[in-house]
């Protein structure tokens, strides 16, 4: 009896849950993966194309990826700049705070204050951010000021222009999730020994080189953990596009990131198989952050 | 009762399993009873209805989108219906029209009568089957040809047909060519309402020469771009052509008509100080925001063009300071070249039966009849139909309107509501976007189109 409990006992308590993740996870994928070789209207296999819908996105469907001018543009091509520009960006930003921060008396309100954006909806922020950029300066702060101190200059209409859509809403993002970044460095600075620093000022170490030699070596777990955070972060951003860049995705679609091509072929366009397939690759790019945090978690509880 | 929770738990793992097998026995003696309940309760009432008077009439089933004012609105029609024939209806209201009826249609319950507004789903229902025509047989039609013709223009009953035959009634129908301006400030600069597109270039360098901003935007939501296109080119093109190039791409994006009507958004959208902010402005500024700019408590522009709910949107949401008709009004929409005249541009709901019975053909027939039309024209909302008595009309922009689509010779559906979703709702956005930001290449906007199209047919 107990050798029996012993062998179904561990699957009786996992059993809930393992069921819930095939139903509600695992069932859903495969499905997923079956109908990106449909082609046609709506949720049904009744057009079997095979792989047409991927070489479609990825040869013939220039809001997807377009190589055929320079710079090259689609939404892959945007997700690949919110990669470089946006992931580093936020983790330069949370650091910095965290290491200044870490010098003064008022720190708790100065991370305090940098977090606010994190208790927020991230629609609700993208709407902030709207009336930060509009075009008219009596709404639009930014444009307020470059009218008030910038004698004859035109209002920019941010969110209207191909080139400065994807900055000016990289920069919404950055303005929410640096609290994220800070808090979590923060954290880990923290978590640094005092001796190491005290021994690094005693053989004579400037600030800058504390912090270049030993902070951020020290830090570089934690770094790649939230590096990994922002990189998943990045390749399923749809609300704050959505929001600001209108149903249609930045002028011309020229902000739309993969996420936001899944939703409007899917949903808008109702081609659920070829939404499906872009899914699909969505996956697949994704799958080896979610590896390496696995694997990191892993080496954190072995350790 | 840390130390007392081993024991416990050791009791509690069977007990949880016991009972969760009682539970689930239950579950399926209780579906069972209800699977085997189900069939003898619903006889039973039909049994009763046969065997019993007559005069209890079956309850019929209608399906539309609208909800709020609309729903209110239309409430007053059925009302009617029923205070007139003794017919009780159920009016249920779905946002996803089509998925829900389609689910109906394949469970074996369709609804008596929906209200659908995309020609297209009509046809795709109409060819699997599912529709009860309206003109036959002849001699029994449940729409009668002569309270037909009476009741709409031929435009309008042509839209509901499906290869000649009619399976839509046309009850509800709304205006997408009307430009809205503010009479005060035309006034004020001495101007007079446009008939041509050249007298709306003419007005836009007046205002533009007066140190005033013409027109209002709101480019970044596309289906703006796409109606100011549909109405330029129902205004280049035949009717033919209007719909061969959005229903089924027999005309080509390259056509010389499609790059005529592209040169004239063109040049509407690239003249510098037609649009506040230029081009950037244009695509940058969202439908509401464009209403803002000319008609907010601080304008910046004189006058947008979208369709007729633009002037609800104004009274209601904009500034509620502004008299309909005194302080904002709508002119039609220009015409570009005289020899096709100013055809209305526009959309609306048919009434489409899925059900044969007396009770429903009932209500098409009363929906047809001067009585509904009155009632639902009263409450401002847009009736395509001729017998409206326009007296009865009490808000000046609703009649205007109504007297506007009701006298159309032509009515144009939403061009883009007729295409494919993947061109119409989504490509045809960013490459009118594009043309606003690049007027001069007309040429390779309409080849980007064209290459576009032929893989959503």
């Amino acid at each position: 009896m107990s050798r029996m409990r012993g062998h179904f006992g561990p699957w009786l308590f996992v059993a809930p849950a393992a069921l819930l993740i095939l139903v509600f996870i695992v069932y859903p994928t495969f499905w997923t993966m079956r109908l990106s070789l449909f082609g046609g209207l709506g949720f049904n296999f009744n057009k079997f194309v095979g792989l047409d819908n991927y070489v479609k996105l990825l040869t013939n469907d220039p809001q997807f990826l377009d190589l055929s001018k320079f710079p090259p543009g689609g939404a892959v091509v945007n997700n690949i700049f919110w990669l470089l520009v946006y992931t580093p960006a936020v983790i330069f930003v949370g650091l910095v705070v965290a290491v200044l921060a870490d010098k003064v008396r008022y720190e708790s309100l100065m991370k305090s204050v940098v977090f606010l954006p994190m208790a927020i909806a991230a629609t609700a922020a993208a709407i902030i951010w709207l009336f930060v950029y509009s075009p008219d300066p009596r709404i639009g702060i930014l444009n307020a000021l470059l009218t008030t101190f910038v004698p004859g200059a035109e209002p920019i209409s941010f969110t209207g222009s191909v080139d400065l859509v994807n900055p000016a809403i990289i920069v919404a993002a950055i303005w929410i999730n640096a609290g994220f970044t800070t808090v979590v460095l923060s954290a880990a600075l923290k978590g640094i020994p005092v001796e190491i620093i005290e021994a690094a000022r005693v053989d004579g170490a400037t600030g800058p080189q504390v912090f270049a030699r030993i902070q951020i070596p020290m830090l570089a777990p934690t770094i790649s953990v939230v590096a990994v955070t922002m990189i998943i972060y990045v390749i399923k951003v749809f609300d704050l596009i959505y929001v600001m860049g209108g149903n249609n995705g930045g002028p011309l679609g020229s902000a739309r990131v993969v996420a936001f091509s899944q939703y409007v072929e899917t949903f808008n366009n109702g081609r659920a198989g070829y939404g499906s397939a872009i899914a699909v690759i969505m996956l697949l790019v994704v799958l080896p952050f979610i590896l390496l945090n696995v694997k990191r978690f892993r080496a954190e509880a072995g350790r | 009762m840390a130390a007392s929770s081993p024991i416990a738990g050791d009791s509690t793992i069977p007990r949880a399993i016991h009972i969760l097998v009682v539970l689930t026995v239950l579950t399926i003696v209780a579906s069972a009873c209800t699977q085997t309940a189900t069939p003898a309760s619903s006889s039973a009432p039909s049994a009763a209805a046969s065997g019993g008077s007559t005069a209890t009439k079956r309850t019929i089933t209608v399906i539309a989108n609208w909800g709020g004012g609309e729903r209110a609105a239309f409430q007053k029609v059925i009302d009617a219906f029923t205070a007139k024939t003794g017919i009780p209806v159920n009016y249920e209201q779905s946002r996803q029209l089509e998925a829900l009826v389609r689910t109906r249609v394949a469970g074996g319950n369709p609804p008596d009568i929906i209200f659908d507004s995309r020609p297209g789903a009509i046809a795709e229902f109409a060819k699997a089957g599912n529709l009860i025509p309206l003109d036959e047989p002849v001699g029994k039609e449940i729409l009668d040809p002569k309270a037909l013709e009476a009741a709409l223009g031929k435009s309008f009953i042509d839209l509901g047909r499906v290869d000649k035959t009619l399976y839509g009634f046309m009850f509800k129908a709304d205006s997408k060519s009307t430009i809205w301006y503010k009479p005060p400030s035309l006034t004020a600069l001495g101007g007079t309402t446009p008939k041509t597109i050249d007298d709306l270039y003419a007005l836009a360098d007046k205002y533009k020469a007066a140190g005033k901003v013409p027109f209002g935007s709101g480019g970044k939501d596309g289906w703006v771009l796409t109606d100011w296109f549909e109405n330029i080119y129902a205004r280049v093109a035949t009717p033919k052509q209007y719909n061969d190039l959005f229903v089924t791409h027999k005309v080509s994006w390259t056509d010389p008509t499609v790059k005529k009507a592209l040169g004239v958004f063109a040049k509407i959208f690239g003249t510098p100080g037609y649009f506040p902010g230029g081009a950037q402005g244009i695509v940058g500024t969202a439908f509401t925001e464009g209403i803002g700019q000319a008609f907010s408590k601080s304008p910046v522009a004189e006058m947008y063009y979208e369709g007729g709910f633009v002037g609800v949107i104004i009274g209601t949401d904009i500034n509620k300071d502004l008299k309909a008709g005194t302080d904002y009004d709508f002119f039609t929409f220009p015409t570009v070249d005289p020899a096709f005249g100013a055809p209305i541009t526009g959309g609306g709901d048919f009434a489409v039966m899925f059900k044969d019975s007396p009770e429903g053909r009932a209500m098409m027939q009363f929906i047809a009849t001067k009585e509904a039309a009155d009632i639902y024209a009263a409450t401002g909302s847009g009736t395509p139909s001729k017998l409206v008595d326009v007296a009865k009309i009490t808000d000046p922009i609703a009649k205007k309107l109504h007297e506007q689509v009701a006298s159309a010779t032509v009515f144009l559906f939403d061009g883009s509501d007729l295409a494919p979703s993947a061109l119409g709702g989504d490509f045809l956005f960013s490459a009118l976007q594009d043309l606003v930001l690049h007027p001069n290449e007309v040429d390779r906007i309409a080849q980007a189109l064209e290459n576009f199209a032929k893989t959503a047919y």
